[in-house]
């Protein structure tokens, strides 16, 4: 039933925004696509004074791409992001990710910044963005501050963000090199799934054919999307060998933090991670090769 | 086949538009002036005594009317064993349990009044397997029965039980016996429209329900019983909305009703109760789990010589009309496949768990999935071809069944052999050589289903009634549903092929007791069957006055006119044709006349309803189907892939083949959820996916493409020669999947749904018995 005892505003500059953030005070909460909001207020989770909607900040909107990379607006929509082919070839594992959010009706609406606003240990495109070295332009009402996307979660449904602060933009640099990625997750069925297990990987190789950059994100292995270092050192500077990936997905299976629910079991998740990981890059060097 | 003009053709849902363009009236959608909306307060407990219930402060909350409870309402007892009542006293049994509800002028005060009642419990022991529950110090779910005598132990008392030939010499004549054990979970009808009433009593006490059941005459009668428990002497009347799925799920009435019956006579207004989809999924009645086991055996060349089925389902805390469906069970127990000697036993038992009610199918997914995996055991211990082993098994024209089937038109043999070819069966079964990680195999499964009807009550008839107007428009009322099955479209055409006028002639008025005739309700594949024996009837009845009028007119025996094309035709001669419109209006307002054209028909099937020993003929005749599938399992995944699927139906005739497809490919896709993906999961009776988040139905990107094949037989007992279709359409997908999953990887899988995490666990045991997972002993 619709929630009520709150008021809604829909500022149309970030300026306005910003400020109506600060005025209302830690009752307020910014909205984008309101598909977790929504459900989090039916639920009786979240009771708000008020709900500043993002969507008609033109700062927050739109997907950029620069020289040395891409901007996404907080705003952009998952759909914005399935529909661009530059993204798709660029960005291919960010591109799968934000593809398989939800369904194509959740997608039209679903924002990335709210994605990793809402902090979900399961966020999708949380993981595809960690692959990339994302970093986060957080606007303060004062002025802005930057934060790497590994640091931006601070535990399940939390971030960095303080009252009154929005996340404009996602910023990822092109990877330097020939570059390898995917992202996968374990459903059951074929949409309006959220991942029993979200896994990703990126392996970008240097002039010498090794690999220069690693990179083994996780959804659902811990209390927030993750990269799993120790997985990736086991590839930095080595050629792309099978034996080389089988170790690295058998290091990250061991690292996750996989539990058992009803939800799923966690050897089974552990399992994915071992089975996925190479195949993911199989598929990533074959379509490359294609 | 008969030369027919509307029947046999793919003639689109009449409803089509209506609901694609939003203008069906659901029950969500209906308001009536004054109405307030009624909200139920569940237990917070699985298992206790209530102490106290404090309801002073929701009674504050404003816009507040009324407030129930067990102790400031009459008593209104229900369900098949009367061992449910609307509101409960003293006593929880399961989380869905009704302490009490409250009726207010807003949707959310009412919400906020429910949340401010207080209830003290005192925690009780339960117990959730029923195998526990049969254990002599189990906790006792009920202490006495609805009428007060004590119950020893959690056993409920019911006889199903069949046995017919010689069980033991059949046994002794097997050349190879096959024995398992199987087990299926809960799953749920997940109706896209919520449950939901509206009761409004008129100023003399007469109540009018507006529903969406699939049982309007039924549930008059259990109505006008709560009245009577209310002290009250008023009419009733059933009104239903359009129904957004039935499945199964509204073939009993249920505490939501009776709350809204007991809060709009409380509060002198209409109150309307709706379930938002969480109570949907928890308040409402799954799919009974069951445990079976099977035993049968065959002689050296693969015949049948016995089988035996012991099962046990979870009845839950109380017991509705599903609670029998081991009566239909008992059919493919007993009879799919010619077997001579056959035993069937089911016991139902009490659990803490929700309560369950039949669902498509009416049990026979489950048996038919434990009969069919288990012949696939056999046949590889003869070392035949299931296919072989289906053939020479198959059932026949002509037979009568061990139980007492009496089987008229089959195609059972024909439904295998289109799979056998559709499928490529003799190159795809056990293929060999298959490398990487995926591999592929073909399995399948027939299915026995009821194809004319069910006396599962005491009466299985249906009414119809039919009028015509001044210009040849016919009005057919009649007691049956149409739950989006199509029924309005079929009888539509049936009524429009006997009398001779388009189908945009017909009008087709269900789902009000005040107009319509009785009927025993939407269930059992019987509506196209029952409902459209009794319009064919009531139309031939009309017909035969109009050609009795004609012939008058004519001077023209009756016999030489027929109806076409909206004329009275003479056979003999042509130019003696008159336009219906003609004859009728002659009839109605000329002095030879004076009279309309209208008739009704109670149709009553010659068939048994089956008690004591459990033998007779229950159905005027038999569905038949076989199902093939191929699959690619990814053995490192676990994940199993539908290749191709070919659904094969004995279908009597199509009265519309393009609605008949939609049967077949729907229920398929229902088959395949059950199979592998859906379930619900309680824990100590708590669901915890009461959403389409974490209760995995299939969604459209799901979807696989169903190859529907339409075997006629043309049943002379059904209307054109049609049989039922509604539920046959499900009832073998899940043992033809696990049969091709063992012929892909060669590991069997008796438990559902054959999601990846078991499909892998199996794998991996498989190899090395205390591998990686094997260690690891959550559930199997
Ligand atoms: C049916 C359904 C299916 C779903 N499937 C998936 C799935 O497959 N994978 C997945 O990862 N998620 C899924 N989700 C969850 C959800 O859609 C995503 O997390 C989505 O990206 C949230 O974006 P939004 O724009 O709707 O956020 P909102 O609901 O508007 O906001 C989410 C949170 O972020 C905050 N917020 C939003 N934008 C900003 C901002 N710019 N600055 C500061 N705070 C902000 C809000 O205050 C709120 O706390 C699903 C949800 C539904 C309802």
């Amino acid at each position: 039933m619709a929630a009520k005892g709150f008021s809604y505003h829909r500022p149309t500059s970030l300026g306005e925004a910003l400020a109506l953030l600060a005025d209302l005070g830690p009752g307020a909460v910014p909205v984008a696509g309101a598909t977790d909001v929504w459900v989090n207020l039916r639920a009786g989770k979240l009771a708000p004074e008020a709900l500043v909607s993002l969507r008609n900040v033109p700062e927050l909107s739109g997907l950029r791409k620069t020289e040395h990379g891409l901007a996404l607006g907080a705003c952009v929509t998952h759909a914005e992001v399935e529909d661009d082919p530059w993204v798709a070839e660029h960005f291919p594992a960010l591109h799968q990710a934000c593809s398989g959010v939800g369904s194509r009706q959740v997608r039209n609406v679903a924002t990335v910044g709210g994605n990793l606003c809402n902090a979900a240990p399961s966020a999708d495109s949380a993981v595809g963005l960690l692959l990339y070295d994302a970093e986060c332009r957080i606007e303060t009402g004062i002025g802005h501050r930057d934060v790497p996307l590994t640091e931006f979660f601070a535990g399940p449904n939390r971030t960095v963000l303080g009252p009154g602060e929005v996340l404009a933009e996602i910023r990822l640099p092109l990877p330097a090199g020939r570059t390898f990625a995917g992202y996968r997750k374990i459903t059951r069925r074929k949409a309006v799934e959220l991942p029993m297990i979200g896994i990703g990987a990126r392996v970008t190789l240097g002039a010498d054919g090794r690999v220069a950059e690693a990179r083994i994100a996780l959804g659902v292995a811990g209390p927030t999307p993750l990269r799993v270092r120790k997985a990736e050192d086991r590839l930095e500077g080595e050629l792309l060998t099978r034996e080389a990936v089988a170790e690295a997905a058998e290091i990250a299976a061991q690292q996750a933090k996989v539990r058992d629910s009803w939800r799923g079991e966690a050897w089974y998740r552990r399992e994915m991670i071992r089975v996925w990981i190479p195949r993911i890059l199989d598929e990533a060097v074959l379509s490359r090769k294609g | 086949m008969s030369a027919t003009a509307v029947v046999g053709k793919a003639i689109p849902k009449v409803d089509g538009a209506e609901k694609v363009t939003g203008r069906t009236v659901y029950i969500h959608d209906l308001k009536i002036p004054g109405m307030l909306y009624g909200k139920i307060k569940y237990s917070d407990r699985v298992s206790a005594r209530i102490v106290s219930i404090d309801t002073s402060e929701a009674e504050k909350v404003p816009g507040v009317k009324a407030v129930i409870t067990a102790y400031n309402t009459p008593e209104i007892r229900f369900g098949f064993l009367k061992d449910n009542t609307a509101l409960k006293k003293d006593r929880v049994r399961q989380y869905r349990d009704e302490i009490a509800a409250v009726a207010a002028t807003t949707p959310e005060a009412a919400e906020e009044a429910v949340r401010k009642i207080r209830v003290e419990y005192e925690d009780l022991p339960a117990v959730f397997d029923p195998d526990e529950a049969l254990k002599p110090d189990a906790p006792r779910v009920h202490q006495t029965d609805a009428r007060g005598k004590p119950l020893k132990d959690n056993r409920l008392r019911l006889p199903w039980r069949v046995e017919a030939g010689d069980v033991k010499a059949g046994e002794e004549a097997s050349a190879f016996v096959a024995e398992g054990e199987y087990e299926v979970g809960w799953v749920t009808h997940c109706c896209l429209g919520t449950s939901g009433c509206i009761a409004s009593f008129d100023p003399h006490g007469n109540l009018t329900m507006y529903s969406n059941t699939q049982i309007p005459s039924l549930a008059r009668t259990d109505y006008m019983e709560a009245l009577k428990a209310m002290g009250l002497r008023g009419r009733v009347r059933v009104v239903n909305a359009a129904i957004g799925g039935g499945f199964g799920s509204k073939l009993d009435t249920y505490a939501h009703e009776y709350i809204a019956i007991l809060l709009a006579h409380r509060t002198g207004r209409p109150v309307k109760i709706v379930f938002d989809r969480e109570e949907e999924f928890f308040a409402t009645s799954p799919r009974q789990p069951v445990k079976v086991r099977v035993r049968q055996g065959c002689d050296a060349e693969g015949r049948l010589t016995f089988r035996e089925i012991s099962m046990v389902l979870d009845n839950g805390a109380y017991t509705s009309w599903g609670a029998t469906t081991p009566t239909v069970m008992m059919m493919p127990a007993t009879s799919l496949y010619r077997v001579p000697n056959v035993r069937f036993e089911a016991t139902c038992v009490y659990t803490n768990n929700t309560y369950c009610q039949a669902m498509r199918g009416y049990g026979t997914p489950q048996v038919t999935f434990a009969i069919e995996c288990n012949l696939d055991e056999l046949a590889e211990k003869v070392g035949l071809d299931p296919l072989e082993m289906r053939l020479r098994n198959a059932n026949e024209p002509g037979e009568i069944t061990p139980q007492g089937f009496k089987v008229t038109t089959c195609g059972h043999r024909e439904c295998i052999e289109e799979v056998a070819k559709r499928l490529d069966w003799k190159n795809k079964r056990g293929r060999a050589g298959q490398r990487g990680a995926k591999r592929r195999g073909v399995g399948m499964a027939c299915l026995m289903h009821v194809g004319g009807g069910a006396k599962i009550y005491r009466s299985d008839g249906c009414g119809t009634l039919i009028k015509v107007d001044d210009f040849g428009n016919v009005d057919v009322f009649s007691g049956s549903m149409d739950i989006g099955q199509g029924l309005d479209t079929v009888l539509r055409q049936i009524v429009a092929e006997t009398l001779g006028v388009g189908i945009e002639r017909v009008n087709v008025i269900v789902g009000d007791t005040d107009v319509c005739p009785w009927d025993v309700g939407v269930h059992a594949s019987r509506s196209t069957f029952i409902a459209g024996n009794s319009a064919l009837n009531a139309a031939r009845m009309v017909r035969d006055q109009i050609l009795e009028f004609s012939g008058q007119m004519l001077e023209a025996p009756p016999e030489i006119l027929a109806l076409e094309n909206g004329q009275v035709v003479c056979r003999e001669d042509p130019s003696k044709n008159l336009p219906l419109a003609k004859v009728l209006r002659r009839a109605h307002f000329a002095k030879i006349g004076n009279t309309m054209f209208m008739a009704a028909h109670f149709y009553e099937p010659d068939t048994d309803m089956l008690e004591g020993e459990f033998k007779g003929n229950y159905s005027c005749t038999y569905a038949w189907g076989c199902h093939g599938v191929e699959v690619e399992v990814d053995t490192a995944t676990g994940h199993v892939e539908i290749v191709k699927y070919v659904a094969a139906h004995d279908v009597g005739r199509a009265i519309n083949p393009m609605l008949l497809r939609g049967q077949v490919q729907g229920a398929v896709m229902m088959g395949i959820g059950y199979a592998l993906s859906e379930e619900m999961i309680f824990e100590q009776g708590r669901l915890r996916n009461p959403n389409f988040r974490d209760y995995k139905i299939l969604t459209a990107k799901d979807a696989v493409k169903v190859e529907p094949v339409i075997v006629e037989t043309e049943d002379p007992a059904g209307p054109f020669g049609a049989k039922g279709i509604g539920e046959p359409g499900l009832v073998p997908s899940a043992p033809a999947i696990a049969n091709a999953i063992y012929d892909a990887v060669g590991v069997r899988l008796n438990r559902l749904p054959l999601k990846p995490e078991r499909v892998l666990r199996a794998l991996k045991e498989r190899e090395a018995p205390s591998g990686p997972c094997g260690a690891l002993q959550r559930e199997g």
